[in-house]
């Protein structure tokens, strides 16, 4: 397994579902932007990119071991150049996911935007009002 | 008085009924003890008892520090109906909801109680006067009292019950925890005008006080009277006429004082209702001001909101999502850690094997040497040993082989522990939390501020200043009159002083100008008598005053040191003039009743002081005040309430203080009668059970 691990890679396209997409943009004040480089359209944002947002989103699927499929796949961004730069995320999936998660990298490169696309679903729902979430309460049954 | 039997229907948390307690038999013995759990109804019965005696019951809260009473009402549409909580939600309906609910023709208490040798049956009730009542409009009250089975009239029965116990006195009967409490409160403050009336008027204080009244205006109308008849015997004399003149200046004097005094009382009146108005009518400036405020409170929030969005996402910027896999990370460490160290435990074995290997292997081909320095022959191994040794040769090559090959499927968990260490952070998700906590606290606030400033906007669109412009006119001119009036009643007052100095001088020429009649000195003897009674009541109330002053203060120690724990560090409870009260410590210093125990401790002995000095004979209903009275404390109160029997004493307690096994093992003798007190959620209703004694 050892070897099969240390041979996956992680400059593949990622991306969630259609919803868990709208989601990203809201959470990361993008709603009204194409890219990921401009300032915030909501100051209640809590993330300030959605590279951010993805890595939290994915850390929280992967923590709760849930993952959520999707009808439509939206294309986000290459995984290893933005969202997971210099972190290594084999390392922590191998160790704190399943182990089919890291089988082999189509395995991997799912789980992974299967465990983003729950997390994403649930921060949109951590809704108070008009673009206003909270982190605290959804994290306070996580594994911390 | 004493209550033989209480019974309660559809009140409170009873449902239908009746429920009821009987306290007739008692030999002698007075002690009774209801027991239950919080809110289960024990306190219900005694409001029952109270809203059967006085047709009301009243709901205290306190409220941003001060105390909040208001009548409870019979019914409450939204919140028994619909579920609603209003503001106010403390002051609850009396009518039972389900009753409520279920469309009910009644809630009854009935009350029998014997007083001074006769026997009354009170019967209260209120009942709905429309179909679906709302609000108590709907709501109707009928009451019926008879003494010894004949019916005392309608419009008698409240004098008749407030003959028998002053309302305003009745809670000195009715110990609550939450009147207590808040007496408890009053009481070590400084002086309280209502209380110091309520005490007063339990001690019968106002009575005698009347009496000296009494004995003044008898002795004024006689002094009337004799001076009429000496003017008549000296009737042509110029002295009579100067003092009939003289009395008619007084008497019109009074009359205008009077007069004055009634319409600058009036007017004062007046400006008090027109500041009242103005104080619920701010100016278009206090409104401004205040809108103005509004603004600026929602924006410094606003600007702090913003700051806290920032540090929100500044603390997820910085590797937030670490906080979430910490946990396994750290077990992902743990066990890494754990193989690391097993296999360096592997790495040495097969060190230690490989030495042992090699020297194997030398028994194993030895045949024995020559020795270069002295020519002999070593002995070298037997064929035995040689076979032993190749054989162990063996072993040790297999058992070095499989720690090679656990060794590696083990790995590198030592560059994959340096890997993760990278991951592990000291953030804590109470970091997240308190940012949150603050986001939703100003949100809060600008949510408050924002609903202020659009009733503030109303108000200034609905504002008059012209109106307000005029009450204040009004204001100035009525307090013009008043000034007026203050001096023209001065001069009256002035007048009236010189004219009864002049009476008072004319008073003793009539008395020299002739013989007196027998009448005007009947009427002298009369007058002196009235004189000396008033100096008497003046005196006998100062006395007994003092006297009651004592007894209470007497009682409230004893029974202090009774119930207290460590009775040795206290001295006495003093007790004012003004009825303040001091618990005094054993070294003469005040102790610094802060505790709400003691406090409440000391408050209980007050009252029995003034019950027993009132000699008022009415059962005490103590409701057990809870957690802020220790249960030994409660355990001592038991012990010195029920033991006297002179009238009527119900504790109620719930299971913290007097426990109902122990309390009926422990004071059984001194009880005649138990009741458990339960809420019987199949009929929805409270439940009084009555307990077996020993």
């Amino acid at each position: 397994m050892t070897e099969e691990v240390e041979e996956l890679d992680l400059q593949f396209q990622t991306g969630c579902s259609t919803k868990a997409h709208k989601i990203l943009k809201k959470i990361s004040g993008k709603e009204d932007k194409d890219t990921d480089d401009e300032n915030l359209t909501n100051e209640k944002a809590p993330f300030d990119s959605m590279n951010e947002a993805y890595m939290f989103a994915l850390m929280l699927g992967l923590s709760r071991g849930q993952k959520k499929g999707w009808k439509k796949r939206v294309n986000y961004a290459n995984f290893g150049q933005t969202v997971a730069k210099k972190v290594d995320i084999i390392s922590i999936m191998k160790h704190i996911g399943l182990p089919e998660d890291v089988a082999n990298q189509d395995a991997m490169e799912t789980a992974i935007q299967e465990y983003a696309t729950w997390g994403l679903e649930q921060l949109g729902e951590s809704k108070y009002g008009d673009d206003d979430y909270r982190i605290y309460d959804l994290l306070n049954n996580s594994e911390d | 008085m004493r209550i033989e039997r209480i019974s309660i229907k559809n009140f409170g948390s009873y449902f239908e009924g009746p429920h009821e307690i009987s306290m007739k038999d008692t030999s002698g013995i007075d002690g009774y003890a209801i027991f239950g759990q919080i809110g289960r109804g024990k306190t219900t019965i005694i409001k029952a008892v109270h809203w059967g005696l006085y047709g009301e019951v009243m709901a205290s809260s306190i409220i941003g520090g001060k105390l909040h009473e208001k009548p409870r009402p019979y019914i409450d549409y939204n919140k028994q109906k619909e579920g609603l909580e209003a503001e106010g939600g403390w002051c609850l309906p009396l009518v039972n909801n389900n009753a409520f609910r279920q469309g009910f023709d009644e809630m009854v208490i009935e009350v029998d109680f014997e007083h001074e040798g006769s026997n009354y049956s009170l019967i209260r009730i209120a009942k709905p006067k429309v179909k679906n009542p709302k609000n108590d409009k709907n709501m109707g009250m009928e009451i019926s009292l008879t003494m010894d089975k004949r019916s005392i009239e309608k419009h008698r029965i409240e004098n008749t019950i407030e003959k028998i116990m002053p309302e305003a006195i009745s809670q000195f009967f009715f110990v609550e925890v939450d009147n207590i409490g808040a007496f408890s409160e009053l009481l070590f403050s400084s002086q309280n005008p209502s209380i110091v009336e309520q005490v007063e008027l339990i001690l019968g204080i106002p009575a005698i006080d009347k009496s000296e009244e009494d004995f003044q205006k008898k002795k004024n109308q006689h002094s009337r009277k004799r001076k009429k008849l000496m003017r008549d015997a000296n009737k042509g004399k110029d002295v009579a006429t100067e003092h009939a003149t003289c009395e008619a200046k007084i008497e019109q004097a009074k009359k205008d004082i009077a007069n004055y005094r009634e319409q600058i009382d009036s007017l004062n009146h007046e400006i008090d209702e027109i500041d009242e108005k103005l104080e619920d009518e701010p100016t278009a400036t206090d409104l401004m001001a205040r809108k103005k405020d509004c603004m600026k409170n929602i924006e410094d929030a606003e600007i702090k909101l913003k700051e806290h969005f920032e540090d929100r996402r500044m603390l997820i910027k910085n590797g937030f999502w670490k906080v979430l896999v910490k946990k396994g990370i750290t077990n992902a460490i743990e066990r890494l850690t754990v193989a690391e160290n097993r296999k360096e435990d592997l790495q040495k074995q097969i060190n230690l094997e490989g030495i042992q290997r090699t020297h194997h292997n030398e028994l194993a081909v030895d045949k024995g040497v020559d020795c270069k320095v002295c020519g002999n022959k070593t002995e070298g191994s037997s064929p035995d040993e040689m076979t032993k040794a190749a054989k162990k040769v063996i072993e040790l090559d297999e058992s070095i082989k499989s720690k090679q090959e656990e060794i590696d499927s083990i790995g590198r968990p030592g560059k994959e522990i340096s890997g993760l260490a990278k991951i592990k952070t000291n953030v804590s998700l109470m970091a997240m939390d308190e940012i949150e906590f603050a986001i939703g606290r100003l949100e809060t606030t600008i949510f408050n501020e924002i609903t202020k400033k659009k009733a503030v906007e109303d108000e200034l669109r609905n504002h008059d200043e012209l109106s307000i412009q005029k009450m204040k006119n009004d204001r100035d001119t009525t307090m013009k009159n008043v000034g007026d009036l203050e001096g023209e009643e001065k001069a009256a007052i002035k007048i009236l002083k010189i004219e009864e100095e002049k009476e008072d001088k004319l008073s003793t020429q009539l008395e020299n100008a002739g013989t007196q009649s027998l009448q005007i000195k009947q009427l002298k003897a009369k007058i002196d008598i009235y004189n000396w009674l008033s100096d008497c009541f003046k005196k006998a109330m100062n006395e007994f005053k003092q006297e009651a002053r004592e007894s209470v203060q007497k009682i409230a120690t004893d029974a202090f040191m009774e119930m207290e724990t460590e009775p040795e560090k206290y001295d006495r409870i003093e007790v004012g003039d003004d009825w303040s009260v001091k618990l005094i410590e054993a070294d003469g210093n005040v102790a610094p009743a802060g505790n709400p125990g003691t406090r409440q401790t000391l408050a209980v002995c007050v009252f029995d002081g003034l019950r027993r000095t009132s000699n008022l004979q009415f059962p005490t209903f103590f409701d057990n005040p809870g957690s802020n009275i220790s249960d030994e404390v409660i355990q001592n109160m038991a012990e010195y309430f029920w033991r006297d029997n002179s009238s009527q004493m119900v504790m109620l307690s719930h299971s913290g203080g007097l426990k109902e096994e122990e309390t009926i093992e422990k004071y059984g003798e001194k009880l005649s009668g138990a009741w458990r007190v339960v809420y019987d959620s199949e009929s929805s209703s409270s439940i009084i059970e009555e307990l077996l004694m020993k």
